[in-house]
């Protein structure tokens, strides 16, 4: 369906305040901090809901414009950046659902977490720089969501890293935890594999930022292809017709020369093309999602970054940093290949794994919080991977919102708790804490998967998506499927664990529990309102449609899949917000074997609709089981203590996997003292080789343009000086005759003048008779 | 022969007059001197003719440069003790009298060449192909030159006329932009 | 060799004139201190100058071509060029007196070396 151009100025107007509103702030902030002081938080958080309104208009306006049935061109405007020769870099925006749904998401909740500060951060020395700094965080994340091209999203991807630095390394003065006292007191209970000598904001900011710089370089190369790809076959004889020279990197220009056009296989770049090209591509780029969402094995510095306010960890952990990996691999899903989907999935798996068993052994409130965002990012790559996008970008929103939460919900104990982060010495703390008890409770059965809350639908979705990917496939596909339901037992049982350590049972410790206290009404309603979405049943399914998930509201019961002009009309298949913009998973897959997509036939979408509906059921069963045995396990550990946590560490495999656990799986330090001694190692050699083998060389030379000055220099001061200096001598001589004549007197040059002029006329004269 | 007397006349007041102007010790009456020469001179060209330059003569010279010349004097010397040179050195006069014989001597000596030698009772220069002296005056008129002078400034030197009217308003800003007194 | 004429009617007569005026400037020029008698000195080279003008243009204009009134156009341009130079330099001279208290040249010499 055409849009309007009115519309479409309309939604970049929109889009275009929804970017600068906040980075407007930014700068008010920066630049008047000091008139403003504590007026800042005010004027940051009054952008940020401005914002949000604009994001709650725009994604509106796009729904009521283009109406959910419609699998058509998303919005997209688009002007020049940077022109080389007949190339042209765009800058612009696309919307669709994706965007301004993502949009409302980082708004909204940047809102509530602003809200939030203004009760954590006070008193804070930096209070108003935070607030600049957030809004500068959430420019970066809104440029990235409303991005239309690869370029523009890398510019952004850079900013939202710096972004981070700051956020990460807010107290960037505190000493490293080592040399806390407070920290030494508690080193006992904690079981972190972190190397905690290092363990400061500064070092954590850095570590942020150079293990991103790993995976954003994958991300560049990944870019570097496509460009080159597109710019090689734009000046094909047969592709001239398209225009790709314009904008080559943007989205749409993308999926249409990829998926259409089939450029990949007309071009060859290093003795590859065709699929394998493409899926090096896509795994390139999606190495800058490993980076920023966090995945194994860069997935490292996400627990440190928990050195920063607990309010920006709530935000980077929601809904800007690292959601911006997931929203980008879902952003570039259509240019994935089988291969490449794979790669995606099976990083995911691993991922949500591994983080799940990691976030077991945690002590510290945040660590497990931190951990649980690794794993549930993986657990959206495995979606992804699978080719269950809208499930992926389903949780993405939902997760943001209950992972948001469960951070402030967190910040708020921590403050009632005299800045403690030790669950040893929680517990019974529901009494004094009942909104955020609640409100916890609520986010943790939404995160566990429990019917009737958010995570519920996008959770099943996800293990749906997985299991029909694996029916189909078989073979390894199997294996993202099954990590993603032993995960999802996983994270029930720890999130209980942190429940009942935390709010239930006995006070451990005495003096903590009596000073515990609610939080004030700044933190306790964003916290209800966030709650409240999080009671997801009237509205995550929307997100997401399908038949299986019982929902109100709005639905249709037809669509259209639209590839290669061809319209196959499928019934009965209710189709959510998400599946009207995105470009379906159906039309990009299947492949066949060459890895060009073919449009669906109406025999193959009815199969494929009909493994959906039995992956969902399969899928349901088994996650509600996990969500039962993971409950149960922590209720018999943490509240019936039917069975105590110390004696099962004597079982010897339980207490090797604890190890294990508590040790990270030995990643940190991998890094710390394997790669980067290596690398030091290596650093040595190059040191060595550039200052004994460069540098002699250098020197030599030197040696030898100092000997050859040296004889120069002689015939320079004996030679060419004594020629410059006679001329000089010559010169002042004749100055000097001039000079006697310059008596400054202008009779002298008058009688001068004259008489020579009267005695030449008279000699002429005289002579020529 | 009146008209011979009187160009003696004005001849004889105009140069000595003129000696008077560059021998005079005192400014001032140098001034007054220069008076008589300008007025000589315009005498010389009513002799030769040239009414309305003779007008414009006693007009600007007369009546303005002079006039601004006895201001500057005025202006800038005590007239009673400085207008009195305190006697030119005998150098600059020597030196002065000299050019002035020499070029006095070339000029001369450039009208004898350019009457050319006397052959015959004819002079040969190329001034004179007969005597400098048979020159043809051009014919009188009875209505002046002024009409004449008039067209051809309004026509043939009509571009150096309006040159000159630049020239002269250029000159009349640059010299109150000159004597203006700071206003700090 | 060169013979004046009797009274008003011959050229040679006002060149002599015209020479006479011209020797005394260029001796009023060289030999004055006082800036006013040097600019005294010019406009009587001026006025020679205008006097050479209208007696050729009396005398010669059939000679040299032109028309008769060329040279008493070229003298009405020389006064008004006198006019201008002697306001310019009227101006400097008080210029200087402002100045210096004083506009003997001799004493005017910060430019000398």
């Amino acid at each position: 369906m055409p849009t309007s151009i009115e519309t479409v100025h309309i939604c970049t107007a929109l889009a275009t305040g929804i970017l600068l509103i906040p980075l407007a702030a930014f700068a008010v902030i920066l630049f008047f901090g000091k008139h403003l002081d504590k007026k800042a938080d005010k004027i940051a958080t009054m952008a940020m809901f401005v914002s949000f309104c604009l994001s709650i208009a725009l994604f509106t306006m796009s729904v009521s414009v283009k109406g959910v049935t419609a699998a058509s061109d998303p919005i997209v405007y688009s002007f020049s950046w940077i022109t080389l020769g007949s190339v042209d870099l765009q800058m612009g925006f696309l919307i669709d659902s994706l965007s301004s749904f993502m949009c409302m998401v980082v708004t909204g909740l940047a809102s509530l977490v602003l809200i939030y500060s203004m009760f954590y951060m006070d008193g804070d020395t930096m209070y108003r720089r935070y607030f600049g700094f957030m809004c500068f965080f959430c420019f970066a994340m809104l440029g990235i969501v409303l991005s239309n091209n690869l370029l523009m999203t890398y510019v952004f991807w850079e900013l939202v890293g710096l972004g981070s630095y700051f956020l990460i390394g807010f107290w960037f003065y505190k000493p490293p935890v080592a040399k806390d006292h407070h920290y030494q007191e508690l080193k006992a209970s904690y079981a972190t594999g972190i190397d905690e000598r290092m363990l400061s904001p500064a070092h954590a900011q850095k570590k942020a930022f150079v293990m991103n710089r790993i995976g954003d370089f994958g991300f560049a190369i990944g870019i570097g292809i496509f460009f080159t790809v597109m710019l090689t076959a734009a000046k094909m004889p047969g592709n001239q017709k398209y225009d790709w020279t314009h904008g080559p990197l943007n989205f749409t220009t993308l999926y249409d020369a990829v998926r259409v056009h089939h450029v990949f296989d007309q071009v060859t770049l290093l003795g590859m093309s065709g699929t394998t090209l493409l899926t090096l591509a896509g795994m390139f780029t999606f190495m800058g999602a490993m980076g920023k969402s966090a995945q194994f094995p860069l997935h490292t510095w996400l627990p440190d970054a928990m050195q920063g306010p607990t309010t920006g960890s709530s935000i980077i952990h929601a809904a800007t940093m690292v959601a911006a990996g997931v929203y980008m691999t879902a952003r570039i899903s259509p240019l994935l290949t089988n291969g490449s989907l794979f790669f995606v999935a099976i990083i995911g798996g691993i991922t949500a794994f591994l983080a799940a068993t990691m976030a077991l052994v945690q002590w510290d409130i945040k660590a497990v919080l931190a951990y649980s965002t690794i794993s549930q990012l993986g657990y959206m790559m495995i979606a992804l991977g699978a080719g269950a996008y809208t499930a992926g970008i389903a949780h993405l929103y939902t997760h943001a919102i209950f992972k948001c939460m469960l951070f402030l919900c967190a910040g708020s104990v921590i403050h009632a708790c005299h800045h403690l982060q030790d669950m040893n010495r929680f517990g019974g703390l529901r009494k004094k804490m009942p909104i955020t008890h609640l409100a916890m409770l609520v986010g943790t059965l939404a995160i566990s998967g429990v019917p009737f809350f958010s995570g519920f639908y996008s959770k099943d979705a996800i293990l749906a998506g997985s299991l029909a990917r694996a029916m189909e496939m078989g073979g390894l596909h199997w294996i993202p499927f099954v990590l993603g339901v032993v995960t999802a037992g996983l994270t029930t049982f720890y999130m209980f664990r942190l429940i009942f350590m935390t709010f239930y049972g006995e006070p451990r410790d005495k003096e903590i529990y009596d000073h515990a206290h609610e939080s004030p009404a700044l933190a306790t309603v964003p916290l209800m309102v966030l709650a409240t979405l999080c009671l997801g049943f009237w509205w995550s399914g929307h997100l997401i449609g399908g038949d299986i998930v019982p929902m109100p509201g709005v639905s249709v019961t037809t669509t259209q899949f639209e590839a290669k002009g061809e319209e196959v009309e499928v019934a009965d298949v209710k189709k959510g917000w998400l599946d009207a913009y995105m470009i379906s998973p159906s039309t990009v897959l299947p492949r066949t074997a060459e890895g060009t997509a073919h449009p669906p036939e109406a025999a193959e979408l009815e199969e494929e609709h009909h493994r959906h509906h039995k992956a969902h059921l399969m899928a349901t069963g088994l996650s509600l089981l996990m969500v039962l045995l993971g409950l149960g396990t922590a209720f018999l550990m943490y509240i019936k203590r039917a069975v105590n946590p110390d004696n099962l560490l004597k079982i010897a495999p339980l207490s090797l996997a604890y190890s294990l656990f508590s040790q990270l799986w030995f990643f940190d330090r991998l890094y710390q003292d394997g790669i980067v001694p290596a690398f030091k190692v290596f650093n040595n050699a190059c040191s060595w080789f550039d200052s004994k083998v460069v540098d002699a060389t250098v020197d030599s030379t030197a040696t030898v343009v100092k000997i050859w000055s040296r004889g120069a220099a002689t015939v320079d001061n004996w030679v060419v000086d004594k020629m410059v200096d006679a001329f000089g001598w010559v010169t002042w001589i004749f100055g000097a005759i001039a000079r006697s004549l310059q008596v400054g007197r202008i009779q002298f040059y008058v009688c001068v003048t004259f008489g020579v002029a009267a005695l030449l006329l008279i000699g002429i004269m005289l002579a020529f008779p | 022969m009146i008209a011979n007397i009187v160009f003696w006349a004005v001849a004889l007041l105009t140069a000595g007059s003129s000696i008077f102007v560059v021998t005079s010790r005192n400014i001032l009456h140098a001034a007054f001197g220069l008076c008589l020469t300008f007025l000589g001179v315009a005498g010389i060209y009513v002799l030769l003719h040239a009414d309305f330059v003779a007008a414009v003569q006693l007009i600007v010279y007369v009546g303005g440069i002079l006039v601004l010349i006895m201001f500057a004097v005025m202006f800038s010397s005590n007239v009673v003790e400085d207008t009195a040179e305190k006697g030119r050195s005998k150098l600059a006069m020597a030196a002065g009298g000299g050019a002035a014989l020499a070029i006095f001597g070339a000029i001369v000596l450039i009208g004898v060449r350019l009457t050319g030698p006397k052959l015959d009772g004819v002079f040969t220069g190329p001034l004179a192909t007969a005597n400098v002296n048979a020159l043809t005056p051009f014919a009188f008129t009875i209505d002046g030159t002024a009409y004449g002078l008039g067209h051809y400034l309004m026509g043939q030197y009509l571009l150096p006329f309006e040159v000159v009217s630049v020239l002269l308003l250029a000159a009349l800003i640059g010299a109150v932009v000159i004597v203006r007194k700071e206003l700090n | 060799m060169f013979e004046f004429a009797k009274g008003p009617d011959g050229l040679s007569n006002y060149l002599i004139l015209a020479a006479l005026l011209f020797a005394c400037g260029i001796f009023a020029m060289i030999s004055r201190r006082n800036a006013v008698g040097i600019l005294m000195g010019v406009e009587l080279i001026l006025n020679a100058a205008g006097i050479n003008f209208v007696a050729f243009a009396r005398f010669g204009h059939d000679k040299v071509g032109g028309n008769q009134l060329d040279g008493q156009i070229f003298t009405l341009f020389i006064i008004v060029l006198a006019a201008a130079e002697a306001a310019v330099a009227l101006a400097l001279v008080l210029a200087v007196f402002q100045t210096h208290r004083t506009i003997s040249l001799d004493e005017v010499d910060e430019m000398q070396m």
